[in-house]
């Protein structure tokens, strides 16, 4: 198996007045081209895991590896660097910078790549095109666009990079059935067609029922680890 | 991969006109604060080049030539026994607006029976226009005139203590260079008024050929005043004289040296000045800080986003940074504009003091003009320009710094 | 009708935002503390010009004999002061006093001969009342007892080119209308700064200037020290009512017209670098203001919804400004408070800016603070003013939105 991301006893406590154990020894291997969830009751600790997987936030104890290299030793400008090359975030609101119109959000992440002026010019709409955003749109701020609209635009901005690991937070939490399938649809085709792998916390039943694999969190320990035929 | 080119200019302008209130604002401020500074400075330097301008045209000129030791003591015995070599070295200077020659002594001024100490100028009409504004102080009467002999012009207050009128007599007594006591009597034909308590109440101007006689000189002076072309010549010209005599018998001195009480006061006018600037840069500096915190922590989902994005913590504050610095270029292009339109004003009309009943302890000083002028120049330009970007990266120090060091799991959360 | 609680509201409100409410506080309370410091900065200023004014040798308060200061006649002078220093010493509120003879002369050494000032001092009395005796560059003041010397600007030293120990002649005319003459001994160099004094003052001690001049036991000029420059018009209209016919009684302002201004203008400058100030403060408060409570239209939008009516949204955006403000002038007035204390007691060294502060003639160059309570009351009455204006604009643009429009807007 070509694992993606492979975490190894990962223990979170947050000290703050008394200590709370928020992940208690998680092991979990996650292979190239994994469409799942993370599910959990709140307090579960899945909101620290994808933190720590994202290389937001920094565990207790554990290490972290994504593509062989090691999240949890890294400098706080590297994990910057690792974000920008190998990782892409969908949440569940407000997701886009408010200054920048929906194809320059999507830009954006191209130039925190590096990827040259030609290429940034055409990737965006061929890419918004994919999530299916009408040009007239494109050059609308994230303030005239509907939820719907923006959850897109945020989806193609976490894929235009190509990343690796797409790590997305209850992406479908604001919308209709009607745009909530139509987005399932599209990170399913890219996770065929690219062999990107999408994680997401939720516990959307639409999303539930496209993925390959649930895993489920209590109380900070993975309690349950399904694979979808 | 080309190099990563994050266009932070065009995220800060479109930054600024999200919140424009807070963006006119804060640009009110630092506009205040620019057009303030360099519309101060501008006037500032211009009212001590008019201070000196005046005091140098009346008293002291740009450079002086004397017999060596004359500046401490103006003993009478220190002359310049041939002046003709001098006025050869002065006349080949470049840079040189003017020249007079000139008798300066203490006297003894006596007239119906009352006497008064007085310190007696004396010179050649013709050329002191060119260096002082002697001829333009008459109050009563009128100016010398060069082919006229034995008259003189009194300082008002002088003549209202000996009691004299225009074409009263009035005697006077000094030292004469071969020891004896001169002594003569001269026509009051004018009444100036310098406007320097000093001088109103002690000067008396006569032709230099009279002074000559009295002092028993011959062909002597003890004074060669140059004007400069402009002040900021002086230090050439003074240089160029310098070589030029013989350091034994002569010494070369500028106005500074000549009048270092005006030089010192300037100074400790610059002093006041710097540090009421100070509180000024301070109080502007905090306000502008408070909307710049304000701004980044109204943002904090936003830089999150970013930083997931995989912007590094450096790359965000000099977004913050080049918000700050946006807002001050904008500020200084319509403050210093303002500075402009109103030094400009002041260099036409003047800023007159008299209004204020400052005329009589300004005199007390030496300051015998009330009205000022403001003066362009490129240093207190650059000298703003430098106060306002120091002040603005400062303000925006904190904040960015604080904006650098926000954890990302702080600023976005998966919830 | 119920009263609703708008106010809990409102202060509640602030406590909920620490961080905004930080902001806020901080901004208002800076302009606050610097208006007082700046003020306590200004009256310690402006007190220290006017003291040094007067202590240069002008005194609170002079007598002297009718029209002396018009026209400083030798015949005018007071014949039996004795009368009059029985009316001035142990007088409520007067400090200490001193009597001083000042005539015009003509200083001269072998060399040369200038028009001086002559002062008469009290050796034992004219350190109580002025500066003079502690600013010399050279050389000791008279000493009580032995009165001998003279003491001369140094720049008129210069000019008459002698140093301690040479002979300085001094003429003036006396009481009869003739011409005396004395030749003193050089025993001091007084440097005020003032060019009045530097290039033109003779010292004598003021038994010798008597003798000079034919007074006698007579002189021409009581000076004054007042306790406090608050005390200048009641010494002044107290004596004026005594003494008897023939003698003035004069404010150090009547006395010397050019300082009182020197003095006016320094005071002006201040106040009017003290508006700039408040102005440029202004923006800062306004934005905190004005900010904190656009960003939170949406709130306002949900009370709005909630069935508060416009004027009771307005009121409650003003209450909260109010708490702000109260807060802000608190904390603004206790820093600014401490931070002028510390400066009455270690001044503001203007010294530190130059080396050249002498020119004013100020004792040292270390102005201590002076606090008042109207500083306070002006830095707590302009940043509540500000604080409240600025409230009004969002307040009555919160006030009147729609609901639905409020909440909307994130």
């Amino acid at each position: 198996m070509d694992k993606v991301v492979e975490i190894q006893n990962l223990h979170k406590v947050y000290r703050d007045g008394f200590d709370v154990h928020a992940l208690r020894g998680v092991d979990l291997d996650i292979a190239r081209g994994d469409f799942m969830t993370i599910a959990g009751p709140s307090g579960s600790g899945k909101t620290t895991l994808l933190n720590i997987l994202g290389g937001l936030d920094r565990p207790t104890e554990g290490r972290v590896f994504i593509e062989g290299q090691e999240v949890t030793a890294m400098s706080r400008s590297e994990l910057a660097d690792l974000r920008r090359r190998r990782l892409g975030f969908v949440f569940q609101s407000f997701n886009l910078i408010p200054v920048l119109t929906a194809r320059e959000n999507v830009e954006f992440a191209l130039i925190l790549r590096g990827v040259e002026p030609n290429r940034r010019r055409e990737l965006p709409q061929k890419v918004l095109g994919q999530v299916g955003l009408d040009e007239c749109m494109r050059e609308r701020r994230p303030f005239d666009l509907s939820g719907g609209q923006q959850q897109r635009v945020a989806v193609a901005r976490a894929i235009v990079g190509e990343p690796a690991v797409v790590l997305a937070d209850e992406p479908t939490a604001n919308l209709d059935t009607e745009n909530a399938l139509a987005l399932l649809d599209l990170m399913e085709r890219l996770n065929e067609e690219r062999q990107a792998t999408f994680i997401f916390s939720t516990h959307d039943p639409r999303v539930m029922e496209r993925a390959k694999r649930h895993v489920m969190l209590r109380d900070g320990e993975v309690v349950s680890d399904e694979r979808r035929a | 991969m080309a190099a990563v080119r994050i266009p932070f200019l065009k995220l800060a302008w479109r930054n600024l006109w999200r919140n424009k209130r807070r963006t006119i604002l804060t640009l009110g401020a630092m506009t205040f604060y620019s057009w303030m500074l360099l519309w101060f400075l501008w006037f500032w330097d211009g009212a001590h080049d008019g201070m000196m301008d005046n005091y140098v045209r009346i008293l002291t000129g740009h450079v002086q030539i004397h017999a060596r030791g004359f500046s401490d003591d103006m003993s009478v015995m220190k002359r310049i026994r041939e002046p003709g070599p001098i006025v050869a070295a002065i006349e080949s200077t470049e840079k040189v607006a003017a020249y007079s020659l000139r008798v300066k002594t203490y006297a003894l001024a006596a007239a119906h029976g009352d006497s008064a100490g007085a310190f007696v100028l004396a010179f050649d009409p013709r050329r002191e226009r060119g260096v002082s504004y002697m001829h333009r102080l008459l109050r009563e009467g009128r100016c010398l005139e060069a082919r006229n002999r034995g008259e003189v012009v009194l300082g008002y207050v002088l003549a209202e203590n000996l009691g004299l009128a225009l074409g009263d007599q009035i005697a006077l007594m000094v030292q004469a260079a071969d020891g004896s006591m001169g002594a003569d009597k001269f026509t009051v034909v004018g009444l100036a008024d310098p406007g320097i308590s000093a001088m109103n109440n002690s000067l008396i101007m006569m032709n230099l050929a009279d002074a000559q006689e009295l002092l028993a000189y011959g062909d002597a002076v003890n004074e060669i005043v140059v004007m400069a072309e402009d002040s900021y010549d002086v230090a050439r010209v003074h240089g160029a004289l310098e070589e030029q005599v013989d350091p034994e018998r002569y010494e070369v001195l500028t106005w500074a040296e000549a009048a270092p009480e005006m030089k010192e006061m300037i100074e400790l006018d610059w002093a006041s000045f710097l540090l009421i600037m100070a509180i000024f840069t301070a109080v502007a500096l905090l306000g502008i800080m408070n909307t710049v915190v304000m701004s980044v922590f109204e943002r904090v989902r936003e830089f999150g986003i970013m930083m997931a994005l995989g912007l590094r913590p450096g790359q965000l504050a000099r977004l913050v940074v080049t918000e700050t610095m946006l807002m001050a270029f904008v500020a200084m292009a319509i403050g210093f504009s303002l500075a402009v339109v109103t030094t400009w004003l002041s260099t036409e009309y003047g800023f007159d003091m008299e209004p204020f009943g400052a005329q009589e302890s300004m005199a007390d000083w030496g300051m015998a003009n009330t009205l000022f002028f403001a003066k362009f120049s490129l240093k207190f330009f650059v000298v703003a320009f430098a106060s306002v970007l120091g002040m603005s990266f400062l303000a925006t120090l904190y904040p960015a710094l604080r904006t650098a060091a926000m954890r990302p799991v702080e600023a976005i959360k998966f919830q | 009708m119920r009263r609703l609680p708008l106010f809990k509201i409102a202060r509640r409100n602030v406590w909920r935002n620490k961080r905004r409410t930080a902001i806020t506080v901080a901004a208002l309370a800076s302009a606050a503390g610097f208006i007082v410091w700046f003020s306590a900065f200004g009256e310690g200023f402006g007190e220290k010009t006017a003291e040094d004014i007067v202590r240069s040798g002008l005194g609170h308060v002079v007598v002297e004999p009718a029209g002396f200061e018009k026209n400083p006649q030798v015949e005018k002078f007071l014949r039996s002061p004795r009368e009059v220093e029985r009316l001035v010493e142990g007088r409520p509120r007067v400090q200490a006093w001193s009597p001083r003879v000042e005539m015009r002369g003509l200083a001269s050494s072998p060399e040369n001969s200038m028009g001086a000032v002559i002062y008469g001092v009290d050796p034992r009395r004219e350190p109580r009342i002025s500066i003079l005796p502690r600013r010399l560059a050279e050389g000791e003041f008279f000493r009580e007892g032995e009165e001998r010397g003279v003491i001369l600007g140094y720049k008129m030293a210069e000019v008459l080119g002698v140093e301690l120990g040479d002979m300085v002649g001094v003429m003036v005319q006396n009481v009869d209308g003739e011409v005396a003459a004395e030749a003193y001994e050089l025993v001091g160099l007084l440097r005020m700064g003032n060019p009045a004094f530097d290039n033109g003052a003779v010292l004598l001690p003021l038994s010798q200037t008597q003798h000079l001049l034919g007074y006698e036991e007579g002189y021409n000029k009581i000076v004054i020290l007042a306790e406090s420059r608050a005390d200048v018009e009641t010494i002044r209209d107290g004596l004026a009512a005594e003494v008897p016919p023939g003698v003035d009684v004069l404010a150090w302002f009547e006395v010397s017209p050019q300082a009182f201004q020197y003095y006016g203008i320094m005071v002006g400058l201040l106040i009017f670098i003290l508006l700039l100030l408040i102005v440029l403060a202004s923006f800062g408060m306004t934005n905190t203001i004005l900010m904190s409570v656009l960003e939170r239209v949406n709130e306002f939008g949900v009370m709005a919804a909630l069935g508060l009516r416009p004027f009771q949204v307005f009121r409650v955006i003003l209450y909260e400004a109010t708490v702000l403000s109260a807060l802000g002038i608190a904390v603004g007035l206790l820093g600014g408070g401490l931070a002028s204390w510390i400066n009455t007691v270690y001044g503001a060294d203007l010294g530190a800016w130059s080396g050249s502060v002498g020119v004013m003639g100020f004792i040292d160059p270390v102005v201590p603070f002076v606090m008042r309570p109207a500083h306070f009351v002006l830095g707590a009455v302009t940043v509540f003013f500000i604080a409240t204006v600025s409230a009004i604009y969002p307040g009555v643009k919160a006030a009147r939105l729609r609901p639905v429009v409020a909440m909307r807007r994130v």
